[in-house]
């Protein structure tokens, strides 16, 4: 029934079994735990369960021993083919993922997203049309041209890849955005199950994918370490993780701004207030029950004092149109001067910061 | 003689000497200017300077005009420069260019330096734009709109959003220009879901020259939506101004090369006289 080696196949199924039930296992408990209204988590959630995808028709396929190799029967070559299909949408879906954590724009992924599924769409194309055309006719050359179309899949694959290395490099240059999107969480192990692919007779290219997005979801989940899940943004803690950072000279800060909120319960309202006034590039931190900070890479005062001023006004529009308890923030900021090292800045404006760290 | 600051308040008495335009500047933040007047006090001198910030933080100071009846009043204008405003505004470093050689040889009296340079601005006019490859192109994706289809609020967060990414073109003052200020039929930007992610704002000056004041996009896909911005902006002003109008492009800082190196590939400023000093503040 197993046409193969029982062993190997044995060894296959030892790979894709945990690694489906761990896959499903992380779904399970994010969706528990996402909130809805995040398109990151959807695309998260998407890459899990192309992987599970993945598991099964590779599962099936390893039952099936099909090898793209000579079989005449059309259900075990589409399923092979399906197979490298899949793993190129994966990286596809990789691609769409580290564009929208990165720049947070549906707009980016669908301006280009015809032009990057053209590859896997001519190539499934292909494949079907080779088999349909050499079909008990020639069954070799279904063969040679499957391998061939799966050459070119993993190419794609590695295209889709490089270019997400590439989008986040050009990120980074852009913006300077230090934050926490570890990329090499999922490339390292993708990029060693790959080599080991090539040297094996297994399939562990799902083993690779699974263990990079496994250390991704950590990496997702060791952020929230650093939340304040009243206002959404980060936390005390992460304000000392980053001054420690910064005394290392790891964390460029340029400038702060301070808002005291004189109502601790408007802290909330508050937060939906400033998210709309700062860009994404800064960094607003709960400090205090009633007092958020906010980091900037810039040390130019006059973007500090327009940010300000229009938190201002919103708190003044907003306490002017509703019935609800009115509320007053004092803000201030403060840059970093020219002489001043990041160290000496931050020492500045988080006094008693060697006590509390 | 007296010599006096130029404000909101005498600056029309000032305009036969500055023009409209540095008049309407010195309403602006960075833009400062002295003038010296007779004991009749009509207007025989001035000095008008921007100050710009450079990478490394130091605060630079830009004389862009230097015009008086004497050598006399030129000298008292640049002893008054020197010993408020450059105090007073922590000057490190002023620089100036001018045609008229005299000038430029009155401010090597006082400690500048003095060489012949390519001017900063250069000059052609929409008719030249019209000529280039980015004028023959008219397919722009619908996401690249004019200024005014923006609201106050989105501009201000466009501009707030570049301003955080250290982008704020030839204007010193970005945070503080009001959207009005720039022409909203020409001025263009690039959108996306996630906000405004490019602009390209050009000021229309009362003498009706046309300046392109800011110039950056960000994003994967930057380089195409800069390009498609500069094809609807040249498309726009096509449609607005006629082909005699000129067009000034300001060179002082990287993105304005770029732009200017981009829209007129191999042009050539004007040749001026160039002349900087160390000041000690």
């Amino acid at each position: 029934m197993f046409g193969g080696d029982l062993i190997s196949f044995g060894i296959d199924i030892g790979a894709i079994v945990p690694v489906a039930i761990v896959l499903i296992l992380i779904l399970l408990h994010f969706n528990r735990v996402k909130s809805k209204e995040n398109k990151i988590n959807s695309l998260f959630v998407a890459l899990l369960v192309t992987l599970i995808v993945m598991c099964v028709v590779d599962g099936v396929e390893r039952l099936l021993n099909t090898d793209l190799s000579f079989e005449n029967e059309l259900f075990p070559y589409l399923l092979a083919v399906f197979s490298q299909i899949i793993q190129s949408a994966f990286c596809l879906l990789w691609l769409m993922f580290v564009s929208y954590r990165l720049y947070h724009s549906r707009d980016y992924i669908t301006r280009r997203l015809f032009i990057y599924a053209l590859p896997i769409i001519v190539l499934t194309l292909m494949s079907i049309g080779s088999y349909l055309f050499y079909r008990g006719d020639n069954s070799e050359s279904v063969g040679i041209f499957a391998v061939i179309i799966t050459l070119l899949l993993v190419l794609v694959r590695f295209t889709y890849i490089i270019i997400s290395v590439i989008r986040l490099h050009q990120y980074k240059k852009q913006s300077g955005d230090m934050r926490f999107f570890r990329i090499s969480y999922f490339l390292i192990p993708v990029i060693v199950v790959s080599i080991l692919d090539m040297f094996s007779r297994h399939a562990f290219g799902v083993a690779g994918y699974a263990v990079g997005v496994s250390l991704l979801y950590i990496s997702i989940a060791l952020e929230g370490r650093y939340k304040d899940y009243t206002t959404g943004f980060y936390n005390e803690k992460y304000m000392r993780f980053i001054s420690k950072l910064a005394q290392k000279g790891k964390y460029p800060i340029g400038g702060v701004m301070t808002f005291d909120i004189d109502d601790e319960k408007a802290i909330r309202e508050f937060s939906w207030i400033l998210r709309k006034q700062i860009p994404r590039s800064c960094e607003a931190i709960r400090y205090k029950p009633n007092e958020i900070v906010v980091f900037t890479r810039i040390c130019d005062p006059s973007p500090l004092h327009m940010v300000t001023e229009d938190v201002l006004m919103a708190v003044d529009e907003r306490n002017q149109k509703t019935d609800k308890t009115p509320f007053n923030v004092k803000t201030s900021y403060k840059v970093k001067k020219k002489k001043e090292t990041v160290q000496e800045f931050v020492d500045r404006i988080i006094p008693g910061r060697e006590k509390q760290a | 003689m007296n010599i006096i600051d130029i404000t909101e308040d005498n600056v029309e008495e000032f305009v036969p000497l500055i023009g409209e335009d540095l008049a309407e500047d010195l309403e602006r933040l960075y833009f400062h200017g002295i003038g010296a007047v007779n004991d009749q006090d009509e207007a025989i001198g001035a000095l008008v300077y921007e100050l710009l910030s450079s990478e490394g933080g130091d605060v630079k100071s830009f004389i862009r005009l230097q015009k008086s009846d004497s050598r006399e009043t030129e000298d008292e204008l640049q002893k008054h420069y020197k010993r408020d405003a450059v105090d007073n505004d922590e000057i490190e470093e002023s620089y100036y260019e001018v045609l008229d050689e005299e000038i430029a040889d009155s401010c090597e009296a006082v400690g500048f330096s003095k060489e012949k340079k390519e001017s900063i601005f250069l000059r052609a006019t929409l008719a030249d734009i019209l000529k280039t490859k980015f004028a023959q192109k008219s397919n722009v994706p619908k996401y690249i709109k004019c200024l005014g289809e923006l609201s106050i609020l989105e501009y201000r967060s466009a501009v707030k959003d570049m301003l955080f990414r250290g982008q704020k073109g030839i204007a010193e003052d970005l945070a503080y220009l009001p959207m009005t200020w720039y022409d909203k039929d020409v001025s263009v930007c690039s959108t996306s879901d996630a906000g405004v992610d490019g602009l390209f704002l050009i000021r229309c000056m009362p003498s009706g020259i046309l300046m392109p004041v800011f110039y950056y996009a960000y994003g994967p896909y930057y380089v195409k939506n800069l390009a498609y911005m500069l094809i609807k902006s040249i498309a726009q002003a096509a449609q607005k101004y006629p082909p005699e109008t000129p067009i000034v492009i300001c060179r002082s800082k990287q993105a304005s090369r770029d732009m200017a190196a981009k829209i007129m590939p191999g042009a050539k400023g004007e040749e001026v006289f160039y002349g900087s000093r160390k000041e000690e503040c």
